[in-house]
């Protein structure tokens, strides 16, 4: 049991469900406690010990359903070598000949093991494409003494009539062994499912981490958007601890005078006056021009995934008109504010300079608050005013003015992009592509805050 | 991992099995789901803590009150808030009074080190008599101290955890894995009895991984239909079967609607008691809106719960037989 227990544990974790070690030992003991016997109850033992966040209760329930999935099928499953005559005869015509003859007429717990051990003895655990399947199931089967079977069904087959075990034997031993297989071949697929499967999709994320965003496909949308959201939850509880910064100030006398009536009116604690750092707040300003459409989605995405550690985000979004969706964002979930986003504000050709003036214009006051700008785009204006004016005043006031663009340094400057001149107002310039560039980025802008 | 193994307090119900534990909850009036069950046989057996999480009103905080209750054992309850310190949580010294006998004692003193030569003999002789001011006798014990010296054992209920700052929790990690406290000056403080601890969240946070990895986790959701539909009975007993299935198949298709904060448990029963005031037979259209405000908290959702009454009603009818 333990052996299972260890197994689950790893299904959990290729979920994606963190397990210590200490929480597989804690459900070890609270296994020995409860027992075995009650499905139910063995389901409410691990979910206790095991999933300890909400989405891991949910990633819980799904893999406990498909890794316990087996032995409810296996009673399910017609009791074809428990009913059918034929393998008893097998014992005495072949002793020993081969493991599978001993198994044909137990109970099928005992099947389940018995393919179970010659799976991981056939090197299952090293199986990682499902194209391999096949090959799997083979070297399963060659474990069991399949050789040895198909010879056997084969000499009761050819046996003489009348001949004692005959062919309806042969007949039944035939039938009993195609179920073995279809039984192996099952075992091998749920095995690539629970296990080998996570190594594929890990596989797949990091591609996905660091390809571009611009090239990706819609059917990958949704897996990236996940990898985003895990990302942004995983810094966020990074930097959530440095939350509150407290400075301290000047004596507060009526508090150190209340804290001291505890004392008998000694004014024992002083108490000071803390000025609670207020974190500046984050402006964003992205171009949802159809270029980079894709890089504006992920980094919204990504801003808004880190609601709690930088708290007041004002995202602007703007093709030809500036148009600011703090609200969008405010009243729905990021995706579908993203949707909404993008049907009211985008279309038209882009335009940097009126872009620009019209966030000097609204922003006033969060810049001169220390706020910081992220500006996403391409810099590539349509061979219009840029407005470098406005932008250097922007860089002027804010604290720090960050600038992210999809386009390798190799094409600043060059056709209409503007990027060469722009990156003088900038504090910073940096190529985003990929997630990973993007994470690497919200990264830093955490730290230095 | 070596943990120290203590008495488990002393029981005074059946902790045998879960189906135990679910029975004597409901003579207590505390319906609970069987994952419930399981899990405070597993912290009882055990001697882990719990944390339990679930929206605010499904019962969390009563459950570790009921438990209290069935085991006879004394809740101590911590609640906490942004701020909360260990002078607050743990022990604090008695300064006034440390004060008040440094003064009264101010001429035993000069007796006792009359006739001293010298500064060195006078501390020697002062030492003779150990750190009298930082002993037990001036130590005032908050909560979680509370619960370790506890003659009996106790029921811990540290509640609303997420409220409290992260530096809190790691306060909490040392009793919690090995329930002992350290206290600079007097050394490491035993459980008597291993306390039982209950912690709750609303999720307002996410609670640290560290501190998860030393509790058994219980997530409490809303009731189905059936489990609330029990949970008013018990409360409520008065109302009619007829009238409570409608109320209950009322709120449970509240909770569906997208609502700024959902219908809880304890909206239910308060409104379950607000019906049977009213000498409500059945729900209908005119009592529904008269009273809604005791199931929904914000104008925005009242009003949403009103466009959708034709429709809520309906399916309440249809729910109850």
């Amino acid at each position: 049991m333990e052996r299972t227990l260890t197994d689950f544990v790893r299904v959990l974790r290729n979920a994606g469900v963190r397990v210590s070690p200490a929480e597989t030992l804690d459900a070890a003991s609270a296994l020995a406690l409860a027992g075995y016997g009650d499905r139910e109850l063995v389901r409410q033992v691990l979910a206790a010990t095991l999933a300890k966040t909400i989405d891991d209760k949910q990633l819980f329930d799904d893999c406990f359903t498909r890794f316990f999935a087996w032995p409810e099928s296996a009673d399910g499953a017609p009791a074809a070598p428990r009913s059918e005559p034929a393998p008893a005869p097998l014992a005495p015509a072949a002793p020993g000949a081969t493991p599978l003859a001993g198994l044909a007429g137990t109970d099928d717990a005992a099947l389940v093991l018995a393919i179970d051990a010659a799976a991981r003895g056939a090197g299952i655990d090293a199986m990682s494409s499902f194209t391999q399947r096949g090959l799997y199931t083979r070297r399963t089967l060659e474990a069991l003494g399949w050789q040895a079977l198909q010879e056997r069904i084969l000499e009761l087959e050819q046996a003489p009539p009348g001949a004692e075990p005959g062919r309806a034997a042969g007949l039944a031993l035939k039938q009993w062994s195609d179920l073995l297989r279809e039984r192996v071949r099952e075992h091998v697929e749920r095995h690539y499912l629970l296990f080998a499967g996570a190594q594929a999709r890990e596989l797949r994320e990091s591609v996905l981490r660091s390809a571009r965003l611009s090239q990706l496909e819609e059917r990958d949308l949704e897996q990236i958007t996940r990898i985003v959201r895990r990302i942004a939850r995983r810094l966020a509880a990074r930097y959530a601890t440095r939350r509150r910064e407290h400075r301290r100030g000047l004596l507060d006398v009526p508090r150190t005078l209340r804290a001291g009536v505890a004392h008998d009116g000694l004014l024992f604690e002083p108490r000071w006056k803390s000025r609670r750092r207020d974190r500046p707040a984050l402006i964003a300003l992205c171009d949802i021009s159809g270029s980079v459409r894709a890089y504006a989605r992920f980094l919204l995405l990504f801003l808004y995934g880190l609601g709690d550690v930088l708290p007041r985000v004002r995202s602007f979004v703007f093709s030809s008109r500036l148009a600011e969706v703090s609200e969008l964002f405010a009243q729905h979930p990021p995706e579908v504010a993203l949707a909404l986003a993008q049907r009211l504000h985008g279309g038209g050709s882009t335009d940097y300079g009126a872009a620009l003036r019209a966030l000097l214009e609204a922003s006033g006051r969060e810049l001169d608050g220390g706020a910081s700008v992220v500006i996403l785009g391409d810099a590539r204006n349509n061979r219009g005013d840029p407005a470098l004016a406005a932008l250097r005043e922007i860089g002027r006031r804010a604290r720090r003015l960050v600038w992210l663009t999809p386009e390798p340094e190799s094409l600043w400057g060059t056709g209409d992009s503007e990027m060469l001149r722009y990156r003088g107002a900038c504090s910073e310039v940096r190529v985003v592509q990929s997630i990973r560039q993007l994470e690497r980025f919200a990264d830093d802008l955490l730290r230095r805050d | 991992m070596s943990r120290t193994v203590l008495p488990p307090p002393l029981p005074t119900a059946l902790m045998d099995s879960p189906a135990d534990i679910r029975a004597g909850f409901e003579e207590a009036h505390y319906i609970c789901s069987a994952q419930v069950a399981t899990t405070v046989y597993l912290a009882y057996q055990l001697q882990k803590p719990v944390l339990v999480e679930g929206p605010p009103g499904v019962g969390k905080t009563e459950l570790a009150k009921t438990l209290a209750q069935y085991l006879s054992l004394p809740l101590i309850r911590l609640q906490c808030y942004e701020g909360l310190d260990e002078s607050k949580a743990l022990y604090e010294w008695k300064y006034g009074k440390q004060l008040l006998y440094t003064q009264v004692l101010k001429d035993q003193l000069g007796d006792l080190l009359k006739g001293a030569h010298g500064l060195a003999e006078s501390v020697a002789r002062l030492h003779e008599f150990g750190d009298i001011f930082y002993s037990e006798e001036f130590l005032e014990p908050r909560p979680l101290l509370k619960a370790m010296r506890a003659e009996q054992g106790a029921l811990l209920l540290i509640d609303e955890i997420d409220k409290a700052d992260q530096e809190f929790e790691s306060l909490l990690l040392e009793m919690l894995s090995d329930y002992q406290l350290s206290v600079p000056e007097i050394g490491t403080v035993r459980a008597r009895h291993t306390p039982l601890v209950v912690l709750t969240s609303n999720s307002t946070r996410e609670v640290s991984d560290a501190l998860k990895r030393r509790c058994l986790h219980l997530y409490i959701p809303f009731p189905d239909a059936v489990l609330e539909n029990r949970i008013v009975r018990a409360q409520v007993p008065e109302v009619t079967d007829a009238l409570r299935a409608q109320l209950v198949g009322f709120v449970q298709a509240l909770r569906e609607l997208d609502l700024k904060k959902p219908p809880a448990v304890s909206e239910s029963i308060d409104w379950a008691r607000a019906l049977l005031l009213l000498h409500a037979r059945a729900l209908d259209d005119v009592l529904v809106r008269q009273t809604l405000n005791v199931l929904l908290k914000f104008e925005d959702d009242i009003q949403a719960a009103a466009e959708n009454l034709p429709a809520l009603l309906a399916g309440a009818r249809a729910a109850a037989p």
